[in-house]
């Protein structure tokens, strides 16, 4: 055997632009030549620092992480956690750290940047920290454990994420900024000022023009600001984000040329002032320019990876800084030339202190070429106004309908009008023609297009852009996506529902006969069933509909794997008398029904046979319980803690809040299933973010989420609307759920029917709450119509002797003893036999 | 000969009289009941006005070996009819009982006729 020698790479700092030159030097053939050491100054692997703060809102460090643990060992990385570098030799060509020396025949250096923490007197007393790392994070979440008031030094774009945790947390909120206006490197004066205002309203308190001077103890709170203006300002936690530094340290103690401001300067070739050694991401300085963003990053990343490889048609020459966020909900964006520095550039601007909007265009001196531009109040402007700064587009005749609103829609750059050379998703540097590309190389559909180029995987701001490119591309292509419920109707869920409404289609035979054909299937018939119950809430057993429903429509149960049902009750709000409690409980020893508590606040009891259901839901109505809808697909429960009734934190009721939902909602039927929770502050003990509805107690009424799930693909509910009063939010509920059951595909959860709605979120306030379509009215009586219709469908069918004939499990023979669906006993009940077939049974 | 868990089993019917199941307005229209005979649970579906009125086939589920072909949704695919099973979607053909989705799965068919009323089962065919 032949041993090629090895040469060694090593990689100082594992943070996120380190971990890309990872992946894009391992994708390279030459990679197998280099054995990759890489040392990290953190205790955990590369994380997605761009996506911080969303660690408060579901404390899972583990959901950043970038790349599995699997993935170093599989690629056979060594990556030493906890082991910075102290020093680099350059003559002897090794690093050295608290536990080794290493040697190196290229070095690259990913360091990052450090958070400034300006030299004000007390700076480092406790609870004093900063916002950077996960382990600030943790610190922060620890300190405001016991604390009420929480201020953020800088009023930059990380200190506004920075007071939007404090909030998430609990506190009251404050932020101090030096300069006269908010984001001043982003946004100018006027842009400043609105967002100021905008996140007054959401309850951050904004002190502008104040500088600190010293930090003392405190007398109310544990510590106070001490302004050079005399004025004080108390607080029990101090987040300083008063911008970066680039962690510059041990490469400029090797004598690696340092730039006057820090960081280390590189070449084109991402090459430092020693050839062997490369510097990329946010600690390197290119052309006297930092890189505070991580597309630039990873495009150094990608050009060192390629030098160091041999391919010389990489290099790096700068990169754009827009930005496009939502800061404590308020949209920012910023583009470019911002501040219209460029010598006669002129601007355009439209403000509207009502709306809370303002946009800015900044041109070139002949007006054709955008240069720059800042928004606030709205983005949906943002991804076109970007294309056209980007690829130097030549503005229409009247560049102000840019940023002008419009009745109808927005302007949009439609996909077909960008050149192949656009770049779409600026983190993954992926252009409109590699798109096209790849839809030619066969890929079908948007998730191939996202696993094949990556694009829109990065900070995601370019989804919506890159969503309408490939379907443009696609049907361009003569690709086109059937929307056909199935072979009996060429509609879509949504336009049967459409059909039903507007010819008043009472049943199934009169849809398929003047809008199908043939007989339907198990797709269709539900599927119209459902359509025909959102529309008149007929009871879903009465004789037409039948035969339509699904098994667990047609038994108002649920079938079980030994085709035994399960028995759910109603618990509004999950609250329970104890006397309702026992007669439950003894329903269920009775029946010997297996008994446990559900999610969803409830208890389910499981192992009746067909002819028992009947007779079990005769007693459970007796003793005062309706049907929990737990077949249907329907309102589920409304999950509630005790809020303010018990509680000492909670602000407002919300156990009647959950009890008044869950009676108004009960039995409409929807595309699918919807769950609801209240919870009686922002500790959020109901988990309402994870709920198709979500409503959470404030001190001046309720925020409504919208768009949540658990499940198989977990998806945080949106700030819909804030502080609501009781009838805005039934008017709105009524609204979305009524707007869901129009508009959804079949078996379609709000989330992906949000996420599929053309214009997202923004569209659905819109309709909503703007009622841009002027549906509002006609959706609140369509909804009043389904409650007003409401019976527990059990009643029901215990009423009639014929519907209850249909439990009957033979139609020829008595009842079977349970005994024959196969139970044993564990843990004091009883359960399915594990197994019905015997394997060795020819059939 | 392997037994089920159940007190029914899927061994194919060899009954070679003619046996009264129910009466007509035992079945539902457009979809299933459940008839027992011995040790065989049939579902029986019902379709007024087709060429073939009445179909018969085991109310035993192949894929799981529960009670619950009768309670499957009845479908129709190019003129064919066939049913789901309620507990994983299978789909089979109600003429044969064949399996669309997993060919190594067939529900047993009993010869079951409609006569004056009345629901029989008779011999199986050859
Ligand atoms: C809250 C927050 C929000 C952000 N939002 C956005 C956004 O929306 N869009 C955007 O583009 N960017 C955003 N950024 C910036 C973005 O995260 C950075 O640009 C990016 O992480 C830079 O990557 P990096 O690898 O250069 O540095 P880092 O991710 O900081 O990684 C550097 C790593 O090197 C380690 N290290 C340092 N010194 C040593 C040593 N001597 N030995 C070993 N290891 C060492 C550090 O511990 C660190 O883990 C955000 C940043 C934060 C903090
Ligand atoms: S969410 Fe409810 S239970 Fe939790 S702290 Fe707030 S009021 Fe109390």
């Amino acid at each position: 055997m032949t041993t090629s020698i090895t040469k060694q790479l090593l990689v100082i700092g594992n943070g996120m632009v380190g971990q890309h030159f990872i992946e894009q030097f391992l994708s390279r053939a030459d990679a197998a030549q280099w054995q990759l050491t890489v040392f990290a100054g953190e205790d955990r692997p590369a994380y997605d620092r761009v996506h911080l703060s969303d660690y408060f809102s579901d404390a899972d460090a583990g959901k950043l992480q970038l790349a599995a643990d699997s993935f170093y060992r599989d690629n056979d990385v060594s990556l030493k956690l906890s082991e910075p570098v102290l020093a680099i030799d350059r003559e002897a060509k090794t690093v050295t750290t608290a536990k080794a020396r290493y040697f190196y025949d290229k070095l690259v250096l990913a360091t990052g940047s450090y958070p400034f923490v300006p030299p004000i007197a007390g700076n480092d007393k406790p609870h004093c920290l900063v916002y950077r790392t996960i382990a600030d994070l943790e610190a922060i979440s620890a300190s405001s454990k016991d604390a009420k008031v929480g201020v953020v030094i800088g009023g930059g774009l990380l200190g506004l994420e920075a007071a939007n945790a404090l909030k998430l947390l609990g506190l009251e909120a404050h932020v101090v900024e030096f300069a006269p206006q908010l984001m001043p490197v982003q946004l100018d004066k006027d842009g400043g000022e609105l967002l100021r205002s905008k996140i007054a309203q959401l309850g951050v308190s904004v002190h502008t023009d104040k500088a600190t001077s010293s930090i003392s103890e405190g007398t109310e709170q544990r510590l106070q600001l001490n302004f050079s203006d005399g004025s004080v300002l108390q607080t029990d936690v101090i987040v300083f984000s008063a911008g970066i530094r680039p962690q510059d340290q041990p490469g400029k103690d090797a004598g690696l040329e340092p730039g006057a401001r820090g960081g280390i300067v590189i070449n084109n070739q991402c090459q430092t002032s020693d050839s062997d050694i490369y510097a990329i991401g946010e600690c390197a300085l290119w052309q006297g320019q930092l890189f505070g963003l991580v597309a630039p990053g990873y495009q150094m990343a990608r050009t060192a990876a390629a030098v160091l490889c041999g391919d010389s048609s990489q290099s790096f020459t700068g990169a754009d800084m827009s930005t496009k966020l939502k800061l404590l909900g308020v949209d920012v964006g910023s583009i470019g030339d911002a501040h219209g520095r460029t010598p006669g550039s002129i601007s355009l601007r439209y403000r509207n202190d009502l709306a809370g909007e303002y946009r800015k265009l900044v041109l070139s001196a002949d007006g054709k070429q955008l240069l720059g531009a800042v928004l606030v109040g709205d983005n949906s402007y943002y991804d076109t106004l970007l294309q056209y700064a980007l690829n130097g587009i030549a503005l229409p005749a009247e560049p102000q309908s840019l940023i002008l609103p419009q009745s109808n829609s927005k302007p949009l750059l439609g996909p077909a009008a960008l050149p192949d050379s656009a770049t779409l998703c600026s983190c993954h540097n992926v252009s409109k023609g590699a798109i096209c590309a790849a839809l030619d190389s066969g890929v079908q559909d948007l998730a191939g297009i996202k696993s094949c180029t990556k694009a829109a995987t990065g900070c995601g701001g370019c989804a919506a852009l890159l969503k309408s490119v490939v379907e443009h591309e696609l049907s361009a292509r003569g690709v086109a996506v059937s929307t056909d419920l199935c072979e009996h109707f060429s509609y879509s869920r949504q336009q049967l529902y459409h059909l039903v409404r507007v010819d008043g289609i009472k049943t199934f035979n009169e849809l398929i006969n003047s809008h199908g054909r043939g007989h339907g299937c198990e797709i269709c018939k539900p599927a119209v069933a459902s359509i025909l119950a959102s529309c008149w809430n007929e009871p879903v057993l009465a004789k037409p509909h039948v035969a339509l429903q699904d098994t667990n429509d047609t038994f108002l149960a649920n079938m079980q794997k030994n085709g035994t049902y399960s028995v759910v009750p109603r618990i509004p709000g999950g609250e329970i008398t104890p006397a309702m409690l026992i007669s439950i409980g003894k329903v269920a020893e009775q029946y010997q029904l297996y008994t446990k508590i559900t999610g969803g606040q409830r208890i389910d009891l499981f192992g009746a046979t067909l002819d028992q259901l009947p007779l079990i839901w005769q007693q459970l109505i007796d003793a005062g319980f309706e049907t929990g809808h737990a077949y249907g697909k329907s309102l589920r429960t409304v999950k509630s803690c005790v809020g303010s009734t018990w509680c000492r934190y909670g602000v407002q009721d919300s156990v009647s809040m959950a009890i008044l939902l869950e009676n108004r909602y009960k039995g409409v039927r929807a595309p699918h299933k919807i769950k609801m929770a209240v919870s009686g502050c922002t500790r959020e003990c109901a988990e309402a973010q994870s709920k198709d509805v979500g409503v959470i107690a404030t001190e001046n009424g309720w925020n409504l989420y919208v768009c949540g799930n658990g499940g198989m693909k977990p998806r945080h509910a949106d700030l819909f609307a804030t502080d609501l009063t009781d009838e805005q939010l039934l008017s709105y509920i009524d609204r979305l759920l009524m707007f869901y059951i129009k508009t959804a595909d079949r078996l379609q959860r709000t989330a992906s029917w949000m996420n599929n709605l053309e214009g997202g979120l923004d569209y659905l306030r819109e309709v909503i709450i703007h009622d841009s379509l002027g549906l509002a009215a006609e959706l609140e009586a369509q909804m009043q119509l389904l409650i007003g219709n409401y019976q527990c469908e059990w009643q029901t069918v215990l009423n009639d002797p014929a519907q209850r004939a249909r439990f009957n499990s033979y139609v020829n023979a008595a009842a079977p003893a349970r005994s024959e669906f196969g139970f044993v006993p564990e843990r004091g009940q009883l359960i399915p036999t594990r197994q019905l077939i015997n394997k060795e049974t020819t059939l | 000969m392997s037994q089920l868990a159940y007190a029914l089993d899927n061994q194919p019917c060899v009954q070679q009289q003619p046996v009264l199941l129910c009466q007509q307005q035992d079945l539902v229209p457009f979809s299933g009941v459940a008839a027992r005979f011995g040790r065989h649970a049939i579902a029986l579906f019902y379709l007024p006005g087709e060429e073939v009125e009445l179909y018969g086939v085991s109310h035993i589920d192949p894929a799981s070996g529960a009670p619950v072909m009768a309670h499957g949704l009845l479908g129709e695919s190019k003129g064919e009819f066939y049913l789901a099973a309620p507990l994983h979607k299978q789909q089979y053909r109600l003429s044969d009982g064949q399996c669309l989705s997993d060919s190594t799965l067939k529900l047993q068919v009993f010869n079951v006729q409609l006569q004056h009323g009345q629901v029989w089962l008779l011999p199986p065919m050859e």
